[in-house]
């Protein structure tokens, strides 16, 4: 990193960093400037967010490059997550569109902030650095705290940022004491120096290197709320503005992955058993407590708040698998959940636009009343089931408990999971499946039956969130017929992190 | 003559020993403080000689570049805002209604010593902390060099990423903070907007 070819081709590498910033600075000063034309800020975001991931795209073919000296890098991997955290962007926006009152005259500033949450996405999942992963994590809990508490009239959605602040401070702190123990033991804050030098250590994995890991882990569970940290999940969720709520249900759980990702099968690729059996410990947890507290909510978001720490409990036997088979259906199951997670949020969205309810007894007949919100609501909670129907949601949970198999030699927790996580399925298809058929089988319930006809349209982007719902259906059915192709995208993206690559982790070195 | 050299390096070393345990002995009482103190304006002030302490420790591993650092942001920067934050919202008032330690003691005390014992015997099992020895020679200026380079070569990314996030911070507190008439209101300013069908008057009345 001396000569000026290397800050240009740096920059050239970071073109859809850079893009995304610029989007930020114009969101953030559009409103000021033209308030009239407001309407443009969120357009604006979407087309900054389509272009930042079409150019992140046409780095996928690229392969592996190293930036910084070894401090920041763009692999296949990156450019997945990238793509994924900029396709939840992008159905976010539309689906704050449809509900910008509940944002009150604040509305530009929320489109800056999300953005902003994406883009920490997209370089956590490019950081192979310390400091950079604490930056990004940060920049991602401060504007997931301020989009939290965004409804500022609205006493839950105040609740729910001062929790989420308190406990992401908590975490910070617990992630800032393991970073430091990894420092002190390498003296290098690059993933692949750190990499090296612990695979040096003479009794491999020496209780301090657990003892890191460990800290880093609760840090990187806090995101993905895993069960012993997910205290804040129903509250924060029930709290925020509902597009907030879709986005850190699928936003910044891509980030925590990407980071468990590459944190665990780089930095402390030399202690598998280790993490895995950590892992392991925390998926089990996940998947029965999510699961069995989920099945006793009565408000539709919390429901989907406790089923998505169930979720979490299965991709994370994916992780667990620690092989190429493994990540790439951790990826898989990441696509696929976001669609039909951002979906089935839509749809409560559209749901409480009309009727300001969020109850699920109140779901019930709406088939009759919404033909086409009650299908797209169906079809993505069927895939949440994980029932065939299309079969995408089917693949990602079979794909991920596949690898649990295969794995079942190397992790003597394998079998318990797969058997838990198979249990566990049995409710989760309750509850799911207990909304679907209300909709669509039993007789309307008050709230239904007060709606009109035909639905009126107050604004044009009331329009929005039905776009939104249309492009997870389409997402959805487009996954289930070209589980392929997508598979064996998920499979290039892992490759530079998985164990054969570890030779190349030497060159990039110098 | 000939000893002399090793007989300052025993001195430096006993020296830096005892520097490093009179700045413990300060730094745990008053970290201690800072956690237990009830008044919150005074464990504020603790915090100041907790963030000084710090930046002794520091200096003895010669990185006076981070020690001045530390005393500019935590310990004058930081702290004095979180005082005079605390003195403007009037905390005397809020002392009456804090409650008693509400978690249990015994509990606390057993995680305390659990969570020591952890920490302990992990920074006993590893056999090899890397120590730098040649970092001692550089000086200050040199010292404050390096970090400068790199803030412009391999961290320069980090540097500008930085920016981003406080951009977020201030927008968020800025956004946060700001007077705003409550929703309903704005429901009605919005019919009154339609009434009158000039916005720029509308605009004033939310103004106040």
């Amino acid at each position: 990193m001396q000569s000026i070819q290397d800050y240009l081709g740096a920059i050239s590498s970071l073109t859809p960093v850079i893009c995304l910033s610029t989007a930020i600075l114009f969101t953030a000063l559009w409103n000021l400037f033209f308030p009239r034309l407001k309407e443009i800020t969120p357009i604006a975001g979407i087309f900054a967010l389509l272009f930042a991931g079409t150019a992140l795209w046409q780095q996928f073919a690229v392969g592996s490059i190293t930036l910084f000296g070894g401090l920041y890098t763009v692999d296949p991997l990156t450019v997945l997550f990238g793509v994924l955290a900029c396709g939840v962007g992008a159905i976010v926006i539309l689906m704050t569109m449809g509900c910008e009152s509940e944002l009150g005259r604040n509305a530009g500033e929320f489109y800056t902030l999300l953005l902003v949450a994406v883009l920490a996405v997209m370089v956590l999942a490019g950081t192979t650095d310390l400091i950079l992963l604490f930056i990004a994590l940060e920049t991602l809990s401060i504007s997931c705290v301020v989009l939290a508490g965004f409804s500022k009239q609205d006493r839950r959605s105040n609740e729910a940022a001062l929790k989420y602040l308190i406990s992401t401070a908590a975490t910070t702190a617990t992630l800032l004491y393991g970073l430091s123990f990894l420092y002190g033991l390498t003296g290098s804050t690059s993933y692949y120096e750190i990499h090296n030098k612990i695979a040096t250590f003479a009794h491999a994995p020496s209780l301090v290197v657990i003892f890191t890991m460990v800290l880093l882990l609760s840090a990187v569970g806090f995101k993905l709320s895993a069960v012993p940290f997910h205290m804040w999940t129903p509250d924060v969720y029930e709290g925020a503005p509902t597009p907030v709520t879709a986005f850190l249900s699928i936003g910044s759980k891509a980030g925590g992955f990407v980071v468990a990702i590459r944190l665990l099968s780089v930095v402390f690729a030399s202690s598998v058993s280790d993490w895995s059996f950590i892992l392991g410990l925390l998926a089990i947890a996940s998947m029965i407590g999510g699961n069995l507290i989920a099945l006793a909510q009565t408000s539709f978001k919390r429901m989907l708040a406790y089923s998505s720490i169930a979720h979490v409990g299965y991709i994370l036997i994916g992780l667990i698998s620690n092989s190429l088979d493994g990540l790439s259906a951790v990826s898989f199951y990441l696509i696929v959940y976001g669609l039909m997670n951002l979906g089935a949020f839509t749809g409560a969205i559209l749901f409480c636009n009309e009727t300001g309810s969020d109850r699920i007894d109140d779901y019930a007949g709406l088939f009759k009343k919404r033909p086409w919100l009650a299908t797209g609501l169906a079809i993505c909670l069927i895939n949440l089931a994980g029932l065939p129907l299309p079969p995408a949601g089917f693949f990602a949970k079979a794909f991920v408990f596949w690898s649990g198999i295969q794995a079942s030699g190397a992790n003597p927790l394998a079998w318990t999971l797969i058997i838990v996580a198979l249990l566990t399925s049995v409710p989760a298809i309750y509850y799911y499946m207990r909304v679907a058929i209300k909709m669509i089988v039993k007789e309307p319930s008050d709230a239904v039956k007060k709606l009109e006809p035909e639905r009126k349209r107050m604004v044009d982007p009331q329009i929005c969130p039905d776009v939104a719902l249309a492009a997870c259906v389409a997402g959805i059915v487009i996954a289930s017929v070209m589980v392929n192709p997508i598979m064996k995208l998920a499979k290039d993206s892992v490759t530079p992190v998985t164990s054969p690559a570890v030779g190349m982790l030497d060159q990039n070195l110098n | 003559m000939e000893g002399f050299p090793q007989l300052t390096t025993w001195a430096q070393a006993n020296v830096e020993q005892a520097v490093f345990y009179l700045l413990a002995v300060i730094a745990i009482p008053l970290a201690y403080g800072v956690v237990c103190d009830r008044n919150i304006i005074r464990s504020g002030f603790l915090l100041i000689g907790v963030f000084s302490t710090i930046a002794g420790l520091f200096i003895l591993l010669s990185a006076q570049f981070l020690a001045l650092a530390q005393i500019m942001i935590y310990g004058v920067g930081i702290t004095l805002v979180v005082v005079i934050a605390l003195m403007l919202t009037n905390p005397k008032a809020e002392k009456e209604s804090m409650p008693a330690l509400s978690i249990h003691k015994g509990p606390a005390i057993f995680v305390a010593c659990f969570l020591f014992m952890c920490v302990y015997l992990a920074l006993r099992s590893a056999e090899n902390w890397p120590v730098k020895t040649d970092v001692a020679a550089l000086s200050a200026a040199e010292n404050l060099s390096r970090i400068g380079q790199s803030l412009l070569t391999n961290y320069s990314f980090h540097f500008e990423f930085a920016s981003i996030l406080l951009l977020a911070a201030l927008i968020g507190a800025v956004m946060l903070a700001k007077a705003e008439p409550a929703v309903h209101d704005l429901n009605e300013l919005s019919a009154n907007e339609d009434k009158l069908k000039s916005s720029e008057r509308a605009d004033d009345v939310v103004k106040v």
